[in-house]
């Protein structure tokens, strides 16, 4: 069975690395992207069950992404992240959370719950591919 | 404290979650109890530091309202 498949869009490469680093150890087929408009490319090409998504990015930033990957694909897992802050009130992050993300998150962060969320969000899929 | 503006945050908040995640992804590689402690710590620390952040972006009166990703 194939693992689940997970696109991360990250414009800070460090971060991405870290978040690559996270998922791939928990058994995900990752795949990467610096910026809202390579992010769609490869969200055509490789159809995640899930997406991580940074809000603030050169070329294409992560608010019209969510929409244009929401609009392609409904069912598809969105979760948000920023370097906001870390309340509820977060302006940004709560547009996101109305314009289609499942689920937003304030940075800092740790990994392991982002996985959790994640694997949380996908579990048919995810339990599937672990069996 | 002086309070910050929230680029600033937005900045201070981004490293964080790299140290975060750094420190983290380190506690997977290794088994001595006092580094793992050292690397826990850093991870606490850093979402201390957060904290202060926030309340430094709060006591700006922008926390609520100007919040950019």
């Amino acid at each position: 069975m194939n693992p689940p498949t997970i696109l991360l869009i990250e414009d800070d490469v460090e971060m991405l690395r870290l978040l690559t680093a996270a998922f791939t150890k928990a058994g995900y087929d990752v795949h990467t992207a610096t910026d809202g408009r390579m992010g769609m490319k490869a969200f055509a090409r490789v159809v995640p069950d899930a997406v991580v998504t940074d809000i603030v990015m050169p070329t294409q930033e992560g608010i019209e992404t969510i929409i244009a990957m929401r609009a392609a694909r409904p069912e598809v897992k969105i979760v948000a992240i920023s370097g906001g802050g870390r309340l509820a009130a977060g302006t940004v992050l709560n547009i996101a959370d109305h314009l289609g993300a499942d689920r937003t998150i304030a940075k800092p962060f740790q990994l392991a719950n982002l996985v959790a969320v994640v694997a949380q969000m996908i579990e048919p899929q995810a339990a599937t591919a672990a069996s | 404290m002086t309070p910050i503006g929230d680029s600033a945050a937005h900045a201070f908040n981004n490293l964080l979650g790299k140290i975060v995640g750094s420190a983290e992804l380190a506690l997977d590689r290794v088994s001595d109890p006092l580094a793992r402690a050292e690397l826990t710590g850093i991870i606490a620390l850093a979402e201390t530091a957060a904290d202060m952040v926030e309340a430094l972006t709060a006591s700006s009166g922008e926390a609520a309202t100007r919040r950019r990703a």
